[in-house]
């Protein structure tokens, strides 16, 4: 099997172009960057098919590029979950046939199927349901020194547990983060409280907790 | 909320061979060996009998409109100035066919026959060929 | 009255990080194998039903079009069947109902995936599953969710990390025999656990790899397949099932949707101990910590898993045999293609054909396949 030699960048790619990919591509430098490149090069040069008649002499590349700006709104129950943290509250909904409190709120249940109309405020006081310590940012070749602490955060009163195992039905819980202790002493079951941001610093966003912290003197 | 996604497509194994053939200003087919189908673009396997090709061929840089369309606005929505000729050019005995732009100073007719302007400088991409323009 | 259906031919390519040919091309080398396998041509077939991940790891839309033509599908009925990571399985469980329905006879069912397409890396894209309004303004990686279903299960039994490294340990050294297989190779729990980590407890080599590649199979109804062939493989039981996207208020120790999907199947199929009457298991393995937690729910026992892993009856040679292809970890993990993968090798295992993998006296399997958040579901059972 011949190797094949994937094509390159060159200057006169980037004319062909249209505008926006070749500012792309320039932004991030990928004219220059080679990896990718090797990378496809070492693939042909192992055994790629079995196909016998598929030999490829010389790979070409092509490139692609899409950018997509999204507006979500936040719908009926979002909408006033997310008023109620600019108010420095967590609101959420109680089904009234399963008497589940519904945090993030919905305003059905999906047990009962039915309407929920009853609005609750929690104070936010909870446990860390479980924990992660994250060492990379969305884009994974970010690497963090000190990991950011990930939780899962079930709220006092809320949670439903089956007697006959460990196992809980339903807890009123959020995604967060946790600031304010060593990663090696959290643990599971940690007792946490919201850490609001200033009220004229709040938005109407789930950012308006800045984060969770450790109750004091909790376990 | 934004995404924004770079992709990288290797051609594969046909169209490699096809680009390929755009760099040196040449139309490629892909031909069955058990069958004799021949299509462009070219196909790595026969959509007549399923087997894996062996054979491409140039082909003669001739062919016909089949269709053709007139866009007045361009990706964005905007006016597009001037209005670009969208055509789809089929070629003597081959099946398929290719989407390209015609030639601004040409008024389009459905069965025009016409052929590939390629650029001077290329480098493997469709945009190798700059348009089509009537023989 | 409901048909029964049988897998009378698979095919796949290579899984690789890259391979250089398009997605057309390798949904056609894993078809003509396929074919190939059983003695039929495209013609033969009536239908076909394939399964691949977003559209946004490829660029384009709609990508699922690009199976019509290399598998043979003009003409015919066709779709693209989708529920995130658990569609490889869901395409066999979606082939299985237009077998089993007696609308078609012939059925090609047929799985691909590009993850190399997306430069510099598919991860940023995957974040676009958390919720936009409430989760994705905190930043998430698609790690988070695994990591954070890992230490709940972790805490759940009480489980080390070295004791779950070593599913790492057991797949990767299991695809060695696999002849497609990215990441086959000889490692130790040392090695898992000294990998960077990335988001804790997941590490590096907790992972399994990003991948191309395409599997086929092709399904006939009982006539059909002893025409076809000696050595039919019954597809006995499928089940599927999904749970609530509002995962932060379940608890992740245990997929109980699995174990759901997993009953329907048993049911099907007449399987009520499937400890005792299941051969060879294929649990969807993309981390090492998820063959436990999704094999504790198919054997409807939470935390029986990492105790028969201990004991190390999860070997090939163990009573337990515990994804003897090499799984995901080992194989590679081509989304869509993975998850059929497993129902490929139940076919080869439960047919006799796995070569240097094969399980003594295997007549029984399990497959399935897990994904989105936390929630989908999709299992088959086979008999030979």
């Amino acid at each position: 099997m011949t190797r094949a030699t994937p094509s390159r960048f060159s200057p006169n790619y980037l004319q062909q172009l249209p505008e926006d990919l070749a500012k792309y591509i320039q932004r991030h430098g990928l004219d220059k960057e080679l990896g990718r490149l090797e990378g496809w090069a070492s693939s042909t040069e192992k055994r790629y098919t079995e196909v016998e008649e598929w030999q490829i002499d010389n790979l070409i590349l092509t490139y692609w590029h899409i950018a997509c700006m999204y507006r979500h709104s936040a719908g009926a129950a979002f909408s006033r979950f997310l008023e109620g943290l600019k108010n420095g509250k967590i609101l959420g909904t109680r089904c009234e046939n399963c008497g589940r409190v519904l945090i993030p709120p919905r305003i059905f249940c999906e047990w009962c199927f039915k309407d929920v109309d009853k609005w609750v405020e929690h104070p936010g006081t909870g446990i860390i349901s479980t924990y992660s310590l994250s060492y990379i940012g969305t884009d994974p070749r970010v690497r963090f020194e000190k990991p950011v602490i990930v939780a899962v955060i079930w709220f006092d009163g809320t949670v439903k547990a089956v007697n006959s195992s460990r196992t809980v039905l339903h807890a009123a819980g959020m995604l967060h983060k946790v600031y304010g202790v060593d990663p090696e002493k959290v643990h599971v079951g940690m007792r946490v409280k919201p850490v609001w941001r200033k009220p004229e610093e709040r938005v109407g966003s789930i950012l308006d907790i800045e984060y969770f912290a450790p109750v004091e003197g909790g376990a | 909320m934004s995404i924004e996604s770079f992709y990288e497509y290797p051609a594969g194994v046909a169209l490699s061979r096809f680009l390929e053939g755009l760099r040196l200003g040449r139309l490629i087919a892909s031909k069955c060996s058990a069958c004799n189908h021949m299509i462009i673009p070219p196909r790595a396997y026969c959509l007549k009998c399923y087997r894996p090709i062996k054979e491409y061929q140039i082909i003669g840089e001739e062919g016909r409109i089949v269709t053709y369309t007139r866009s007045l606005i361009n990706i964005e929505g905007k006016p597009a100035n001037p209005p670009v000729t969208w055509v789809f050019v089929k070629f003597e005995g081959v099946d398929g066919g290719l989407l390209h732009v015609l030639d601004s100073t040409i008024n389009p007719q459905i069965g025009m026959r016409v052929r590939p302007v390629f650029r001077e400088q290329r480098i493997g991409s469709i945009l190798d060929i700059k348009w089509f323009t009537a023989v | 009255m409901r048909k029964r259906v049988a897998i009378v031919g698979a095919g796949m390519t290579y899984f690789r990080s890259m391979l250089p040919m398009t997605p057309q091309e390798m949904v056609f080398e894993a078809a003509r194998k396929s074919l190939d396998d059983c003695g039929l041509e495209f013609k033969d077939i009536d239908a076909v039903v394939s399964g691949s991940a977003p559209d946004a790891f490829d660029g384009y839309h709609h990508k699922g079009l690009v199976g019509v033509e290399p598998s043979g599908a003009y003409g015919k009925p066709y779709s693209r069947v989708f529920v995130g990571g658990g569609t490889g399985v869901g395409v066999a469980v979606a082939g299985w109902w237009h077998v089993a329905s007696g609308a078609f006879k012939r059925v090609l069912v047929v799985a691909w995936e590009k993850m190399s397409h997306p430069y510099p890396h598919a991860q940023p894209l995957f974040k676009t599953i958390f919720d936009p309004v409430i989760e994705q303004p905190l930043g998430p990686n698609l790690i988070w969710i695994f990591a954070l279903e890992m230490r709940r299960y972790m805490e759940a039994h009480k489980l080390s990390k070295e004791l779950i490294a070593r599913v790492a340990v057991k797949n990767k050294g299991n695809a060695l025999d696999h002849p497609y297989a990215q990441l086959g190779a000889k490692i130790t729990v040392e090695d898992v656990l000294k990998s960077p980590v990335l988001v804790w407890p997941v590490h590096r080599l907790d992972i399994s790899p990003s991948s191309d590649g395409a599997v086929a199979l092709v399904f006939a109804s009982e006539e059909e397949a002893k025409k076809i062939t000696d050595t039919p493989v019954w597809i006995e039981g499928v089940g599927a099932c999904l749970d609530s996207q509002f995962w932060t208020n379940r608890d992740l120790a245990y997929p109980y949707y699995v174990y759901l999907a997993a009953q329907q199947a048993y049911k099907m199929a007449g399987i009520t101990n499937p400890l005792k009457e299941i051969d060879v298991f294929e649990p969807y393995d993309p981390f090492t910590y998820k063959e436990l937690h999704h094999l504790d729910a198919l054997l409807g026992k939470p935390g029986l898993a990492p105790k028969l892993l201990a004991e190390g009856q999860l070997e090939r040679d163990g009573d337990y045999p515990t994804c003897p292809s090499g799984g995901l970890l080992g194989v590679g993990n081509p989304i869509a293609a993975a998850g059929l993968m497993k129902v490929a090798e139940l076919y080869w295992q439960l047919s006799g054909r796995a070569g240097k993998r094969q399980v003594p006296n295997a007549c029984v399997g399990v497959a399935q396949a897990w994904g989105d958040l936390m929630q989908v579901a999709q299992v088959v059972v086979c008999r030979s």
